[in-house]
């Protein structure tokens, strides 16, 4: 899908420069749009590899083990049947810790681990259980705490204080995540 | 607020020093063995990056955008230009982040406009792409309610961005 959207955009992109009679401006942002995400890359490597240097000494040092363990009675309440299977359960509980703290490499794998369990216990195997939906729900809504690319974005583009991003993004999260949660639980019940 | 924003990531850097301190650990090493894994991560987005910017360029740059934006009723409330970078988001979040930062050069990222993309894009992540990550590998091909959940928890998002920047920024 997003090669459509992405050929799409090229293809209309230029057709309307060359209609406009700017056949300059797509030349120029073809080449403007491949140099700025160089530049955006090259800020990004230093703050984004800072930030997994600093959650990897988190991880090593099981910080994120012993934050996981603690979410745990907030999480359990949500997953019914899968806060039975404490191995399941335990990495239902890393990926939202690791998902919270911004660490998408750890997320994912126990992510996955946490689905491949899930699925074990699954009697519909092309079905996705209330806990799957649940689970699914809540990554989708973001329970991030730090939008560090945002930061990144706004400081290239001269914010006077990229940061500034920080707490409404976590206010929205908490929309996010509440609302998510909310329609999950009401589906549950209504047996969609 | 704006000196808590800030906080929040020096308070984190602080914890997890010191607790690595306490554990006796190796910390230059797993912090070097991370900042690896870092830079591969920026590595790896790179050559999708540069095809979503110039893409994202040349919405912007030919006029396009201006053109879609003018679909949208004048009292239409909110920002029509920020219109494609919600459906992006759904999609992937590198071909949002080439959007937003034309939204940022277009607006600033101070401006309501820039704010609004900023707040949403911490607060949104990418309904497609976890959705076939995760049902895709398992085979599981009745989602059930998870898109309908999702879409209403982005839209709340979006709600939600555009209230506290208009907050932020009085406009």
């Amino acid at each position: 899908m997003i090669d459509i959207i992405w050929s799409f955009t090229i293809i209309a992109g230029i057709l309307f420069c060359f209609l406009t009679g700017n056949i300059e401006t797509a030349a120029t942002s073809l080449v403007d749009g491949a140099k700025e995400a160089v530049e955006l890359c090259i800020i990004m490597a230093g703050t984004v590899s800072f930030w997994c240097g600093i959650m990897n000494i988190a991880e090593k040092s099981g910080l994120t083990d012993s934050f996981s363990k603690r979410i745990r009675p907030i999480i359990a309440p949500l997953f019914k049947e899968t806060c039975k299977n404490a191995k399941a359960f335990s990495f239902v509980c890393l990926n939202i810790a690791a998902n919270f703290l911004g660490l998408g490499w750890a997320a994912t794998p126990a992510g996955l681990a946490a689905m491949n369990e899930m699925q074990k216990t699954n009697l519909h195997k092309d079905t996705a259980t209330d806990d799957m939906c649940m689970f699914l729900i809540i990554n989708i809504s973001s329970v991030q705490l730090l939008p560090l690319n945002m930061v990144i974005l706004r400081q290239k583009y001269m914010s006077a204080a990229p940061f500034d991003v920080v707490m409404p993004s976590i206010a929205a999260t908490i929309v996010t995540t509440v609302t998510a949660i909310i329609c999950a639980k009401i589906c549950q019940r209504c047996k969609i | 607020m704006n000196t808590l924003s800030a906080a929040v990531m020096p308070i984190i850097v602080l914890i997890v020093t010191i607790f690595g301190l306490r554990k006796k650990r190796n910390l230059l090493n797993d912090f070097s063995e991370g900042a690896m894994k870092g830079l591969k991560i920026v590595v790896k987005i790179l050559p999708v990056l540069i095809a979503l910017m110039c893409a994202s360029k040349i919405f912007c740059e030919s006029g396009l955008a201006d053109v879609s934006a003018q679909v949208f009723p004048a009292n239409f409330p909110f920002p029509p230009k920020l219109v494609p970078l919600v459906f992006l988001k759904a999609f992937s979040s590198s071909a949002a982040l080439g959007y937003a930062s034309q939204i940022f050069k277009i607006f600033g990222p101070d401006s309501y406009e820039g704010m609004t993309a900023s707040i949403m894009l911490g607060c949104t992540e990418t309904i497609f792409y976890t959705m076939s990550i995760y049902f895709g590998s398992f085979g599981i091909k009745k989602t059930r309610y998870t898109f309908l959940c999702a879409a209403i928890s982005t839209l709340s998002g979006v709600i939600a961005s555009a209230v506290i920047a208009s907050y932020i920024t009085g406009a």
